[in-house]
């Protein structure tokens, strides 16, 4: 049986609440960049809206699509940036030396992530209301099994990259930033699948944002919601973070072979 | 009494470890040592004997290809956490969160081994106050000298009361006058809170003073267990320097009690059994032989470790 104590995994969530205000880098990626962002899509979305053969809804999804691929993105780097924070700390050995163990650590930045996450969302949700007067929760009860689809599919990215930096140390530490962006354009984001090339759009059902990101525009252009696509969006899910957190546990696992020194 | 009273803080038992770089060769091979309560062991040997492989086995931060690792009876392999709630690590070649201050820096450490919050506080007050960082509480860590950083690195490593503290060369780097302040700290930890330290140090006056045994390891393997008097009377007698009066009497009384000297223009210096030099005096006194400037070299650490400092190979 897994023993979790919850003192182990609140430090790390003190651990990050206590960097975050001091932490310029981090910051940013939790307000600067998603109002520029914002700024950027929200304009280009309008521009394409004042053609009339482009329907308003057309803003709503694009807008939409920019706050849900943060969500992606923000959470598969929650947990790989923190692993290759520790090693610019030289603080990966100290962490490896407590009772703390790789559960707990994995589970407190999770916490860490969900909470920041939390507060990125409804400032990204703010300032498209304020800015362009769109509602995101327009969308309406669909959020909830999207975001735990695009949630848990970042998640598994996180793991995936943090995978490889345990396996090939420090200097693979640009996985954290750019490993969710190889998924960007195959995950039908900004546009739907079908306006991927034929040969590449079996390839990109693999993946469960293209459910989640289909499933939306569903609701944003036809109004109803597609369960059999939220589904299959849940159950890749599932698989890619069985992969995750496999990919960690081997990863862990080689690096108590042969020792933490590429990490620090 | 408690069972876990007469449990050695840490045992060691036939521990191997081997690095698929270097083939053949053991980083460390059937590694068997344990430290008592209260005890503070050295752990010794030229670079590359095993020193850092071995406290990275008891620390989990590596897994050992076989023998088993005991801190307070719990098996590191199949009770980890348990086993690592008893153990303190600190290291010159870490670092801590660099951002965060002292004081939030013991706080995390307080929180992972489970302190409640009243005894954490109190703990750190206390912390500071013996490591002499009350001062910086409220400074980053990245803002601090090499030797706040090291006190602080200690103040952390003891604060959860820890059965064993590992410290992986703690005064490497650091001005004489910082690594004697750490060395009564370290000496204060044992007197106050009974703590058991296994101390990996290459600076041998440090590991006499503060060492009540010494591990010396050589090329993976343990060469000797045994107190640092004991392992320096190994590298020989002392050496008696004088400078005589009259060089031929005195060189003639060496000779009929076969001892062993080299006589320079200045001086003669006498090859003596440790313990054994007042009998010398007693020889030359009785003969009449007199002479100016005695110094004495007895055998120290250093002169066991430079002894057996090369491979086997290479004595």
């Amino acid at each position: 049986m897994i023993d979790i104590r919850w003192h182990r995994v609140s430090a790390i969530l003190w651990r990050h609440w206590y960097l975050l205000p001091r932490s310029f880098d981090r910051l940013t990626d939790c307000f600067f960049w998603p109002v520029i962002d914002v700024v950027v899509w929200g304009l280009t979305a309008e521009w394409l809206s004042q053609d009339s053969s482009t329907s308003a809804s057309m803003v709503l999804a694009i807008m939409l699509s920019f706050v849900m691929w943060r969500m992606v993105w923000f959470s598969n780097y929650e947990i790989s940036i923190n692993l290759v924070e520790e090693g610019w700390n030289r603080n990966f050995t100290n962490m490896l030396a407590t009772p703390l163990t790789k559960i707990e650590w994995l589970l407190g930045n999770v916490l860490v992530g969900l909470i920041k996450l939390l507060a990125v969302v409804i400032f990204t949700g703010l300032t498209v209301w304020v800015t362009y007067s769109l509602n995101i929760l327009n969308l309406g009860w669909i959020w909830i099994p999207i975001s735990c689809i695009l949630i848990s599919f970042g998640w598994a990215i996180g793991l995936i990259a943090s995978a490889a930096i345990l396996m090939f140390g420090i200097r693979a530490q640009a996985l954290s930033w750019t490993l969710a962006f190889v998924f960007l354009p195959l995950c039908a984001a900004y546009a739907p699948v079908a306006m991927l090339p034929g040969w590449l759009q079996g390839f990109a059902w693999c993946f469960p944002a293209t459910h989640a990101f289909e499933a939306m525009r569903a609701v944003v252009f036809v109004g109803e919601a597609d369960w059999n696509m939220l589904l299959n969006g849940a159950l890749c899910s599932l698989g890619f973070l069985m992969l995750g957190l496999l990919s960690i546990h081997l990863a862990f696992e080689r690096a108590r072979q042969v020792g933490f020194d590429h990490l620090e | 009494m408690s069972p876990l009273a007469s449990e050695p803080a840490l045992q060691v038992e036939g521990v191997s470890k081997k690095f698929a770089q270097s083939k053949d060769r053991f980083a460390v091979h059937d590694l068997s040592f344990s430290v008592a309560r209260g005890e503070i062991v050295g752990l010794l040997g030229p670079n590359g004997a095993g020193k850092t492989t071995t406290i990275r086995m008891i620390i989990s931060v590596l897994r050992p290809d076989s023998g088993t690792i005991r801190v307070m009876g719990h098996s590191l392999a199949n009770e980890r956490s348990a086993a690592l709630q008893h153990v303190a690590f600190a290291s010159t070649y870490t670092n801590l969160p660099l951002f965060l201050t002292v004081e939030e820096n013991l706080d995390i450490h307080g929180r992972i081994y489970g302190l409640p919050a009243p005894a954490r506080r109190e703990r750190i007050e206390e912390m500071l106050t013996r490591f002499r960082a009350h001062d910086h509480r409220h400074k980053r860590v990245g803002q601090l000298s090499a030797g706040e950083r090291t006190r602080v690195m200690l103040a952390r490593a003891f604060l959860p009361r820890p059965t064993i503290a590992l410290l992986d060369e703690p005064t490497a780097s650091l001005d004489p006058d910082i690594a004697q302040e750490v060395q009564e700290f370290v000496a204060t930890q044992r007197e106050e809170d009974g703590t058991s330290i296994l101390f990996s140090s290459h600076n041998m006056e440090e590991v006499t003073e503060l060492c009540d045994r010494v591990v010396f390891l050589r090329a993976g393997k343990i060469l000797a267990v045994d107190t640092p008097r004991n392992l320096a009377a190994e590298a020989g007698g002392s050496i008696v320097e004088l400078e005589p009066a009259a060089t031929e009497s005195m060189l003639q009384l060496l000779k009929d009690f076969q001892y062993t000297f080299v006589n320079t223009e200045k001086s003669v210096s006498i090859e003596v059994h440790e313990g054994k030099e007042a009998e010398l005096f007693i020889q030359l006194s009785r003969s009449n032989i007199s002479y100016s400037r005695v110094t004495i070299h007895r055998p120290s650490l250093e002169d066991y470790f430079l002894m057996h400092a090369k491979p086997s190979g290479q004595l």
